[in-house]
């Protein structure tokens, strides 16, 4: 393995009931970026884009409780629990204010944080913020999953499978569960930061129509197209989503 | 239960079987924290296991303190954020004749072997019932199923160890906390400096009885019980035998044990003056795994006289047949 196919360092934290995982990579005196991941996922599949940011920003991407290296609770976190989970961590780690940046089902626990934690908000991107208001069941949501596929690389699928074996079937059921009922329109306009939205333009699974409304509910939203990618902005198009987050580093408007 | 990235405590982690599986968990990429009287030892223990790879984090104490007791598992919580599992390892003994051995120290004996498991056990298990999902592995010997002559404060306090942990099993299943497991190891005769630790009364010096084994290979045994929880484990096919012996012939197993401490346990060339060991005061030194009765030599031995002996069997018996 060479010396870009891998994390810096790995760091441990008590925080959240438990042992809290992140990876890191980048300069220690730079700024920093806090990478939050979807359901099943991990800090893994956040590795090009830290390595897209490696000269200008500290990338961390922690686990969320039992998921990736963090064990969680037998029982499944709501999205409450999640972010609730992230405050703790974000308040352990002082990384409070850092740029955040999540992935699907990692937006809905991101904005939920405006809810309860909004002090601890920095400059926000939401790379495919889920759930489309308009298609909020089980079926519609695999459906759009599956048709997301052909606009990932392949080589998302074997990261993919290593993570969702760490959590398990039940786990990922029952957050899946907890997440298509989480009416984040709602806690959009809550969000007191400048927040970057960001769409793959052939994303199935956020389609533009709800990409757009998430936009507009939030009080100072702006909306970025990555052509040519779905779902997952950070694996299929790391150097464009850095080029969207390298502003917010320097306190840039969003 | 995964091991890499889990959250282990090790009482008596400073010597033996302790020190060995403090180890093992490291190397297999736990975060572990180490527990005995000897702050010296502990501190080396810890560099090792940061040298294999885990995080370590060392907190002295002593398990007959309850209040010392939860306050370790308090600072393992602190320091890794969980625990997901607690080896009850901490140990001490007497080869005495019953009644020369000073009350006092065969008090002090159960209080180290039973009260500190059961200090440990409470200590652990609130956490790990609170987490939904957890270890605890008692560490109890085969003189827990066949006892021996000179080691009664052991002996008893090895068979309630073995009975705490069943009691607990019941208890938890009763109580539908299903994701949080008991496991007891019954090793045989293990390469550690426990024969050195001794208290001593018998006028005789104490050595390993063989079959001895190597420390490493409870250890293993232990990492393994992390993985795949299991009532009961013996460790060894000598142990495995002598729960047969015990179920079958129990009677025979007892007078057989009673011998065979007798004449392999003791010296009868070597006297000893009467100590108490390290039962009041811990023993000096930095501490170490091995004893120095070469546990994994005697086992490497044991295997080539068995398969030789097999061969050999093999061999006589195929001439015969052929004939």
């Amino acid at each position: 393995m060479g010396p870009l196919t891998r994390w810096d360092t790995h760091e441990f934290t008590a925080a959240a009931g438990t042992r809290v995982h992140a990876a890191l990579l980048g300069p220690r005196d730079a700024p920093t970026v806090v990478c939050v991941h979807g359901l099943g996922c991990s800090h893994r599949y956040f590795l090009p884009l830290a390595r897209a940011l490696r000269r200008d920003a500290r990338v961390v991407a922690p686990d969320l409780p039992g998921f990736g290296r963090t064990r969680g609770p037998s029982r499944a976190l709501d999205v409450r629990g999640q972010s609730r989970a992230l405050a703790d961590w974000l308040r352990a780690t002082a990384r409070g204010g850092a740029v955040l940046v999540a992935n699907s089902t990692g937006c809905q626990t991101a904005v939920d944080l405006a809810v309860h934690s909004p002090e601890l908000l920095g400059p926000l991107v939401l790379v495919g913020p889920t759930v489309d208001r308009r298609a909020r069941t089980l079926p519609q949501q695999v459906g759009r999953l599956l048709a997301d596929t052909p606009w990932e690389r392949p080589t998302l699928g074997p990261v993919l499978l290593r993570d969702w074996a760490a959590c398990g079937a039940r786990r990922y059921a029952a957050t899946f569960a907890y997440l298509l009922s989480d009416p984040i329109e709602r806690k959009l306009p809550h969000v007191p930061v400048p927040t970057v939205v960001v769409r793959g333009a052939r994303d199935p699974v956020v389609p533009r129509e709800w990409a757009e409304e998430v936009t507009r509910r939030l009080s100072a939203g702006r909306l970025e197209e990555v052509p040519g990618v779905g779902h997952t902005v950070n694996w299929s198009a790391p150097e464009r989503l850095a080029r969207i987050v390298r502003p917010l580093l320097a306190g840039e408007p969003a | 239960m995964r091991v890499r990235d889990s959250v282990v405590v090790v009482t008596g982690a400073s010597s033996g079987i302790g020190r060995a599986t403090a180890l093992a968990c490291a190397s297999a990429g736990a975060a572990v924290v180490l527990a005995a009287r000897r702050a010296d030892a502990l501190a080396e223990v810890a560099r090792e296991c940061e040298a294999a790879g885990g995080q370590a984090l060392a907190v002295p104490t002593d398990v007959t303190d309850a209040d010392a007791v939860q306050a370790l598992a308090r600072r393992a919580v602190e320091r890794f954020g969980r625990i997901d599992a607690w080896v009850n390892c901490a140990a001490v003994t007497a080869f005495a004749p019953f009644l020369e051995i000073p009350l006092e120290e065969f008090r002090r004996i159960i209080d180290v072997d039973v009260m500190g498991y059961v200090h440990g056990a409470r200590a652990a298990l609130p956490y790990l019932r609170d987490q939904g999902k957890g270890v605890l592995i008692n560490v109890s010997s085969v003189v827990a199923v066949v006892p021996q002559p000179y080691t009664h404060a052991y002996s008893m306090a090895k068979a309630a160890v073995r009975v705490l942990s069943a009691s607990l099993r019941q208890e938890l299943r009763l109580d539908g906390a299903k994701g949080v497991k008991v496991c007891t190891v019954m090793p045989p005769t293990i390469d550690t400096p426990f024969f050195d630790h001794t208290a001593n009364y018998t006028g005789r010096k104490a050595k390993a009885m063989p079959p001895v084994y190597s420390a490493e290979r409870v250890a293993r045994t232990i990492v393994d019980l992390i993985r795949v929880p299991r009532r009961e484990v013996m460790v060894g096919p000598m142990a495995r035998n002598l729960l047969m012996q015990s179920k079958f012939a129990p009677g025979l197993a007892e007078r057989m044990m009673g011998s065979q401490v007798d004449k392999m346990h003791l010296y009868r060339t070597k006297p000893a003056p009467a100590t108490s060991g390290n039962l009041f005061e811990p023993a000096p030194g930095t501490g170490s795994v091995s004893g120095g009765w070469h546990g994994r030599r005697q086992t490497a031995l044991r295997r080539v006289a068995s398969t030789a002996a097999l061969l050999t069997g093999g061999m006589v018996a195929a001439r015969r047949w052929g004939r």
